[in-house]
Order: structure tokens, then sequence, then C-alpha cells
């Protein structure tokens, strides 16, 4: 199960096409404050559905950010280890990235998203070595 | 006692007469010595009196240089009031000496000079005594905030010719619109990555979802869809854009075709209805004088243009507020389309640049939150070319925390 944050409907219907097409379910959110609103639900044992094990989001959405959503996962023992992916149109200088991958971000990437192969490739490294340095 | 001369014998005269020519050559002699005594002192008096005439000639060439002294401190003032720099002295202890009159309107008050970061400057630089120059700049030029202007400032040790300080001057520049123009230059590069980046992003990647399909397997209509419509995204914005750059070389012109004002801002409230329901508002249409709505002017860009009207009210506004859009014949002549919204309005510092390009305000909810939409800031400075381009006029109502009113007017044509 995939967690999926974007509040642009195109990408967001892109990104659960693709997620699909890899074999993964979607758990789509269109907003930062919805994942906020879930993470609220989950931190609280309220929520009972499947926890997801990636999640991919946008940085810039109203409400939430996806930077702030990666930091508060970090402090809720269900979501703490679940590999978080960003994604950006915006141009990010290298204190942001590194002060974003300092506070619980994973990987940070570009839109235009990069080919499917390489974005697959990219993703599914994060996720070894995310459970690498698990075990 | 009277001194009677005794009558004096005959043989007496000889000695008498000598004793008074002897008392002739000393008188003489003490008439000569005080004549020699007085002249000697008339001697010194005449030395004072030149010294005098000395000191009053210095005197009267001492007011020359100090008239000359005056007339150039004048023609400095002069100068100094006249230029457009703001110039503010201040003596060794720190005491504001001179003020000019650019630095009078910048500052306001001297109160505000002491206030700001200006008032430190010298303090920082207090020690510096002795100087290689007459005048010697004193660190690097700073930008300093006065009531809501900024203010470019460098401060200079000013120096006689042995170096030893005399004072300070601190120049001051208004440089509020360089700053903002670099600023709106920089939120727009940001801005311009993003919005033509985000639909690049599905362009390529829907694009490439369909190039993975199977050959013979049919498209997904959604997929070719979401590639159109991102397509006209792109192709909207680069119109703006050049249009954009026609505008501020003056240079754009619009088409004149008759429009039915009512049908045309009946179809934009539709085309945003999708938005206007996922920020959770209402959207309500009134059109006055129908069949008299109508005017010579270009289709697309009156599209866009009431577009960025309503888009802006669906994005300032909080959920469960309104939008009125309302058109009606105003003096038989103008067409007045007015958008009113319940939103958080326009505050009094954005409100004068609103309708510059790519100025993007810091509009707040009345709780603080600052509301940052995507966007370019080029909206309300096309809707307002855009009306100008038909010989008519986009004005501004808001009140903070209550809402806008845009109000579009342009000439009426006749239906024909």
């Amino acid at each position: 199960m995939w967690l999926i944050a974007e509040d642009e409907m195109d990408i967001r219907n892109l990104v659960e096409t693709l997620c699909q097409a890899w074999g993964y379910e979607a758990m789509s959110f269109e907003n930062g404050s919805n994942v906020w609103g879930w993470l609220d639900e989950v931190e609280a044992g309220r929520y009972h559905g499947p926890l997801p094990d990636f999640a991919l989001m946008d940085i810039r959405m109203p409400g939430k950010r996806g930077d702030e959503l990666a930091y508060r996962m970090r402090s809720i023992p269900a979501v703490q280890n679940v590999p978080v992916v960003l994604m950006t149109a915006f141009s990010l200088n290298q204190n942001q990235r590194d002060d974003m991958m300092k506070f619980g971000v994973d990987e940070i990437i570009n839109k235009p998203l990069p080919d499917f192969d390489v974005l697959y490739a990219k993703l599914h490294d994060v996720m070894y070595t995310k459970q690498q340095s698990l075990t | 006692m009277t001194t009677n001369p005794k009558p004096s014998k005959p043989e007496d005269v000889g000695g008498v007469l000598t004793r008074v020519n002897r008392l002739g050559t000393a008188t003489e002699k003490l008439f000569s010595r005080l004549y020699t005594s007085l002249n000697r002192r008339s001697k010194l008096q005449q030395e004072e009196m030149e010294k005098v005439y000395a000191l009053s000639r210095r005197n009267k060439q001492l007011v020359e240089v100090v008239k000359k002294r005056e007339g150039e401190i004048e023609r400095l003032n002069g100068i100094l009031a006249s230029i457009g720099e703001g110039i503010i002295m201040q003596d060794n202890e720190g005491r504001i000496v001179l003020v000019n009159n650019a630095a009078r309107t910048l500052l306001g008050s001297q109160k505000a000079f002491w206030e700001s970061e200006l008032g430190g400057l010298f303090d920082a630089y207090r020690d510096v005594t002795t100087l290689d120059s007459e005048l010697t700049p004193l660190g690097e030029p700073t930008r300093v905030q006065v009531n809501n202007r900024i203010l470019g400032a460098q401060i200079a040790a000013v120096g006689n010719s042995e170096g030893e300080r005399l004072g300070t001057m601190i120049v001051l520049r208004d440089v509020t619109r360089d700053t903002l123009s670099d600023r709106l230059k920089d939120q727009f590069v940001t801005a311009i990555s993003h919005e033509l980046r985000t639909p690049m992003a599905a362009i390529k990647g829907m694009s490439e979802v369909i190039l993975g399909q199977k050959e013979g397997q049919p498209i997904n209509r959604r997929f070719l869809e979401t590639i159109g419509r991102n397509v006209d995204i792109l192709d909207r914005m680069i119109v703006e854009l050049l249009d954009i750059s026609e505008m501020s070389a003056n240079a754009f012109s619009v088409r004149d075709d008759l429009i039915n004002i009512e049908g045309l801002v009946e179809s934009v409230v539709r085309g945003v209805m999708p938005e206007v329901i996922r920020a959770d508002l209402d959207v309500s249409f009134m059109a006055r004088n129908a069949g008299y709505l109508y005017v010579l002017g270009d289709d697309q860009r009156l599209r866009w243009a009431l577009m960025h009207l309503l888009q802006n009210s669906i994005r300032y506004t909080l959920p469960q507020g309104h939008i009125l859009v309302t058109a009606r014949l105003e003096q038989e002549e103008n067409i007045a389309i007015q958008v009113v919204d319940t939103g958080v309005g326009i505050s009094e510092k954005d409100l004068p640049h609103i309708f510059e390009r790519f100025y993007r305000g810091e509009p707040r909810t009345s709780s603080g939150k600052l509301l940052d939409p995507r966007g370019l800031g080029q909206g309300l400075f096309i809707a307002r070319k855009v009306s100008e381009a038909h010989k008519g006029y986009l004005s501004v109502h808001s009140t903070p925390g209550n809402g806008s009113i845009f109000t579009m007017v342009l000439p009426a044509a006749s239906p024909q």
C-alpha cells in the first residue's frame, strides 16, 4: 500500500496509475491537511485500516507541506519507518534539501518526474536502502 | 609760605643769571626729556594704532572669508537640499547636526530615525577616529526598513585634510521599488518554473503510460483528456506571457468582435464551478438589462481576464464563503461587471501594488494565517490591461476581513 499525497489532480491520477501498474495499492490524499487528519487518527489508535509501506508526497500542498508530514510521521510509531519520497516542481537549494533529509525525508525528486523506469528504480532503491538500514 | 626774592645786590646779579641760565638749561633738558618721552609714548601709541588698523584690516578680511564660507555653506546646503539622496550629518557625539529635505521626506521625523536601525549606525563606527581621506565610507551599504519604505543607507566618516574625524554622514536612497522588482523577479522565476513543470509532468507521465500499453490495447480516454487539458494550460500560459510582454511594451491590441457579455460571464462562471465546489464556496451570477449587454472586443482575452478575477475570489475566500458576479448597463453607455466576494480582502500595504506585473501580496486570514496559493501574480495585471485595451477600466474596493469587489467597466456596444 502506497500513501500518495498530491493536490494537482492530474499528477495525483498519474502517480496512482503508476503505482497500480507497478502492482501496489494506493491510498490517495488531495491535500496536506487531509494527511495530517489521517495521522491524527493513526496516532490516537482510531485507524484500523491497512498502513502504507511507502509514501510519495508533494512538497507544496494546501494545509500542510510534505516535509512537515514526513517530520510528523517520524514521531508516530505505526508509520515512523515508512520510507518517504517527496516530489517538487520548485528548485530547492542544498540547505533546504539537507534540512528535509535530516528531518525524516528519504529522497526528493523533481518534477517533471523522470522516465518511469528511472522513477521505478529510484523509488525501489529508497525502499531497499531503508529496509537495510532498519535491519 | 611765599618766597619773595630779596632785592639782590648788583654783584649778585651775575650769579643769579648764571642760576637762571642753569635753570633754563635744566628746564630745557626736562622739557626735552619730557618731549622725548612724550614722543616715545605717541610712537608706542602709533604702533598700537597700527596694530589696531592691522587687526581691523584682518578683521575685514576675516569677515570676507566668513562671508565667503557662509556663501559656500549656503551653497552646500542648497546642494544638499536639492539632491535626491537623503543626507544626515552627525557630530562626533552622534548628535544630528543636519538633515536635508530628502532625508526629512524619507524619514518623516527624527523620531523615525532614532527608532530605526539608522539610529544605531553611528554607534557601530563610533571608534573610528583617524581617516585616510576626507570622506571614508564605513562598512557596506545596508538596507533599512523605515515607515513601509526600504532605504539603502551608506554611512561615511567626514574628516579634515589631516585625517581627523569631524563627523559622520549617512546617505539614504529610497530603494523600495528596486527591492520590490528584485523580489517580484525572484518570485516569478520560482513560480513560473512550478507552473510550467506541473502540466509538463502530467503530459510526460500520461504519454509514457500510454506508450507503455501493449500494442492493440485501446487507449484510455482519461489519459488523453489529461494530456489535452494540460496542453491547454501550457498554451494559455504561454499566450498570456506573450501578452504580458506586449502589454509591457504598450503594443497590446485586441480584436473587436461583438460579444454578448451575459453569455460570456455565464460560461466563465460555469468553467470555474469545479474549483468553487472544491473550495466549499458558492457562486451566483445576476445580469440586469439582459439584451443590452454587448461589447466590441476580444472574446478570449475577456474570458481570461474575468477568469483571473474569479480565481482570485476562489483562492482568497475561506470555505463557506460567497461569490457574486453581476453584469449590468451603466448610464446606457457602459457595462459594469462586478465580482464580489466575502474573502480575506486586501491589506493596505498590498492594495497599491496588486495591479503590478507579477506582484503577489501577502493575504492573511483574520486569524493571521498567510494564504499562499499557486500562481504567477499576473492575473490582475492582465485583467486591468485587457480592460484598458477595450477602452474600459478595472477598479477595486476591498476591506480586509470582509472581502473585495472588483469592477470591470467596458464601453457598451449596440447589439445591432
